[in-house]
């Protein structure tokens, strides 16, 4: 099943790098220097994010998901991605910094407060309707905060300026920026991704984990803080992307018959795969525009959301 | 009415504030310092105006009629949106308004700064600007070279906008760009012969300005020529300096 999803993965990576096929195609023959470019530049950079940001999302939404056994955990829904546009725009627009790791950095800081706010506020067990509450109430501050931070933001245009990042974007990034956003995030999902077994055998409870040797309040400090930089860093980037850390991981435990740990590498790569074919779908738009990646995201994302929380409903009420 | 209307009224002066950028710099470059009620506080911002200087020892206001009745005016003058309602307060309050429509070509600025200098009684301050710009459009490049105008983000310009016509005066044929934006993929396979970019707020961090600094942007230095982005906001009487200087470089 893996090596299906990562060679679904490769392959949509390498359509993106191919779309659109009729420029490439020329310069290949006319001038192979500037399509070197074009490929190396642009066109990487890109795919790398899209895959690299899907993966973060999908990989940090399973674990934490795992973390709070509740299925209705991810980024967004946990206010960890509102939290880090929150730092990103503060870090930004109020104390001028400018290098891609230094974003990167205030993007984790952000993320990192609002994971520690949601535990504060829900409870490390959460149940859905205190977890969806707490995150729905950070989500909300943390939106309303950056809009005033851009609202009294030095640059009088710094609305218009972040609308399209706050709304998701891939395009147009450097290799700089890709390795601000991957590098901690590879690096925090590697931290993550030792934890498999771990986290399934905290879905057994936290006194069995405990007692095989296991310290719970620990693995919870680490899973919030490796998420937090992970999305910190890609959201300091690409702006936040919504759902894809919902519903890639719901679909991996689906694969892996309910195991939270087993579902992180499957739900990095769907979370890859899914976002992808997202950044693919914003090419589709006519007269040379770009849709919004978090349209796209939140368009297919939605029902999903909805099915997965009438689902709880019948089983609580069956 | 209020007092001060009619007493200005009476007295025949002309009291004048501006309630827009835009308008700011007709009224800066038209009007007699002691006509000038306020202008907006965008007027005395360096990093807005060129003529920042002349408007730092005026009054200003934040925009809004109710902001600019403090310096006592007799006239106001806006610009496009929310200017309706603006004018109608206004006219209600007894003062004059003369709403400037959003220019769309040279000939409307032209018009503008005729309306604006025939309200202030400052025809002998119109003449030499409208004679300097009627000169150089009788004296019109021979040819235009290929160029897009680059702001931040790749923002650029319709050719047939007022910045279009602008540009082709100081002999640059602004190329058109789907959605009036300048994308990096068409940068690196078909770059124009001259960027013209705008170095607005190029010190300030933002978005747009870290697009400016891809690599596929800092490749194309080499045929780059940078412009006072601060006088393209409104395309109005400053631009006239700005395309002699244009008109000096490369081509």
């Amino acid at each position: 099943m893996k090596l299906l999803l990562v060679t679904a993965a490769l392959v949509i990576g390498l359509i993106g790098m191919m779309t659109p096929w009729a420029p490439l195609r020329e310069l290949i023959d006319t001038d192979p220097a500037v399509a070197h470019l074009l490929l190396v530049e642009l066109r990487l950079p890109r795919v790398l994010l899209a895959l690299g940001y899907g993966a973060t999302l999908g990989l940090t939404g399973a674990a934490l998901q795992a973390i709070f056994a509740n299925p209705l955990a991810s980024p967004d829904i946990t206010g960890s991605s509102s939290g880090a546009a929150l730092g990103a725009v503060l870090g930004g627009y109020f104390l001028g910094l400018t290098g891609p790791l230094l974003l990167a950095g205030c993007g984790a800081a952000g993320a990192l407060l609002a994971l520690l706010l949601l535990l504060g506020l829900a409870g490390r067990r959460a149940d859905s309707s205190s977890l969806l509450l707490a995150g729905l109430a950070i989500s909300l501050a943390a939106g309303a905060l950056t809009s005033l931070a851009l609202a009294l933001a030095p640059s009088p245009f710094a609305f218009y300026d972040a609308f399209d990042w706050l709304m998701g974007s891939l395009e147009d990034r450097s290799l700089r920026q890709v390795a601000a956003a991957l590098i901690p995030a590879a690096a925090a999902g590697l931290w993550l991704a030792r934890y498999s077994g771990t986290l399934d055998r905290l879905a057994l409870g936290e006194d069995v984990l405990a007692s095989l040797g296991h310290d719970p309040s620990r693995l919870r400090t680490e899973v919030v803080i490796a998420s937090a930089i992970a999305v910190g860093a890609c959201v300091s980037v690409c702006g936040s992307v919504g759902f894809v850390g919902l519903i890639a991981p719901i679909a991996a435990r689906r694969l892996t018959r309910g195991h939270p740990g087993r579902a992180l590498v499957p739900a990095a790569l769907i979370g890859a795969i899914l976002l992808s074919a997202a950044d693919l779908l914003t090419r589709l738009a006519p007269l040379g525009r770009a849709i919004p990646l978090g349209v796209i995201t939140a368009a297919l994302g939605t029902p999903i959301f909805l099915w997965v929380l009438l689902r709880m409903r019948w089983r609580l009420t069956s | 009415m209020p007092a001060f209307a009619l007493a200005w009224a009476a007295s025949g002066a002309i009291r004048a504030a501006s309630l827009n950028l835009c308008t700011d710099e007709y009224l800066l470059v038209l009007a007699r310092p002691e006509q000038i009620a306020s202008v907006s506080y965008l007027a005395a911002e360096p990093l807005e105006s060129v003529l920042w200087t002349r408007a730092r020892n005026v009054h200003h206001n934040r925009g809004t009629l109710e902001s600019a009745l403090a310096a006592r005016p007799n006239l106001i003058l806006t610009m496009g949106g929310g200017g309706r309602a603006t004018a109608a307060i206004a006219q209600r309050l007894g003062l004059r308004v003369i709403d400037l429509p959003y220019p769309a070509s040279i000939a409307d600025v032209r018009r503008h700064a005729m309306r604006v200098a025939q309200a202030l009684g400052t025809p002998d301050r119109v003449s030499p600007t409208l004679v300097a710009l009627d000169q150089m459009q009788r004296n019109r490049p021979a040819g235009m070279t290929d160029a897009a105008f680059l702001a931040g983000a790749g923002n650029s310009l319709d050719p047939g906008s007022l910045g279009g016509q602008w540009l082709a005066l100081a002999g640059y044929r602004q190329r058109a760009l789907p959605s009036g934006k300048l994308n990096l993929e068409s940068l690196a396979i078909n770059p124009p012969k001259w960027l013209i970019r705008s170095d607005y707020r190029a010190g300030q961090w933002s978005r747009a300005q870290a697009w400016l600094n891809h690599p596929l942007v800092r490749r194309a230095r080499g045929r780059t020529i940078q412009t006072d982005g601060r006088v393209w906001t409104c395309g109005g009487l400053p631009m006239i300096a700005e395309v002699e200087r244009l008109r000096r470089m490369p081509h």
